[in-house]
């Protein structure tokens, strides 16, 4: 499970459904006190990153099927991705591709947790956490 | 140092008020605001600690390094724009002898990354038997 931003958009590689309501209500971040500040921020900061996450395969296979060859096709023309990045994720059918909508969710996490491009520290750390959580819902 | 690249708005900042149990050290604080085991979670909150580690004071000095001469922490909260339940919280810390500590947090702030930033652009009150965090006055 991990996010990444590719052509100024956010991306979530998850094998695990992160569009189900299911995913946030029983999230337990480890080492955390549950109802901790920590806890209730981090809770907040995983829904504004997934919530109104789109399934890319998902709408690939609802709307745009029959107008591009494959996914890879839809992820190179329609997503604009590069070619090798649609490549690979097109092949990919292990794991989930969901688009994400930071930007209509919350400011803060979007263009001030994440707005910084000289390092991916926050990004990473939030990609640690996941997988964390990842391994516990596995 | 920290670069925006894309659209960079005017900074923000937020006041907040902060009382923990236990006096404040980077143990006690990462403990009264709930990471136990888990070195991402700390790493992560590390930030927010040095940035309310350097811009803290306690409520008096702040109070008194006003230039408007407050001659009390209510007033002096009051003036700040804290809604009369805080006052009322603060008063009761001050009473039980428990340390209360007012600071600001900005964006371009020297540790103007991270969760400090993200804080800036937050309104928040979080308040159990371990912590007091207030930072429901913050302005854009």
């Amino acid at each position: 499970m991990k996010i990444v931003l590719l052509k100024g958009t956010y991306y979530c590689m998850s094998s695990i459904r992160i569009d189900d309501k299911e995913f946030y209500q029983n999230v337990v971040f480890q080492g955390i006190r549950q109802g901790s500040f920590v806890d209730r921020c981090m809770h907040k900061i995983l829904r504004d990153l997934f919530r109104y996450a789109v399934n890319v395969r998902d709408e690939y296979e609802l709307y745009y099927r029959d107008e591009y060859d494959s996914f890879s096709d839809f992820l190179f023309q329609k997503e604009l991705l590069g070619r090798d990045i649609a490549d690979t994720l097109g092949k990919n059918v292990t794991e989930q591709l969901y688009r994400l909508y930071l930007d209509l969710n919350d400011y803060n996490t979007d263009n001030l947790l994440l707005g910084y491009e000289d390092d991916y520290n926050e990004l990473n750390r939030i990609n640690r956490i996941l997988e964390q959580i990842y391994e516990d819902k596995k | 140092m920290k670069i925006r690249s894309d659209f960079v708005t005017n900074s923000s900042s937020t006041s907040f008020i902060l009382s923990i149990k236990d006096k404040f050290s980077e143990e006690n604080f990462m403990k009264a605001i709930g990471v136990e085991e888990n070195e991402d979670m700390k790493d992560f909150f590390e930030n927010l600690f040095l940035a309310i580690d350097a811009n803290k004071q306690d409520i008096y000095e702040a109070m008194k390094s006003c230039e408007v001469g407050y001659g009390s922490a209510e007033e002096f909260l009051r003036g700040e724009g804290f809604d009369e339940e805080t006052v009322a919280i603060v008063k009761r810390f001050q009473q039980e002898n428990r340390k209360v500590y007012f600071g600001r947090l900005a964006s371009d702030g020297t540790h103007g990354f991270g969760m400090e930033v993200y804080f800036c652009g937050e309104s928040f009150v979080f308040c159990d038997d371990e912590i007091y965090f207030n930072g429901s006055n913050y302005g854009w």
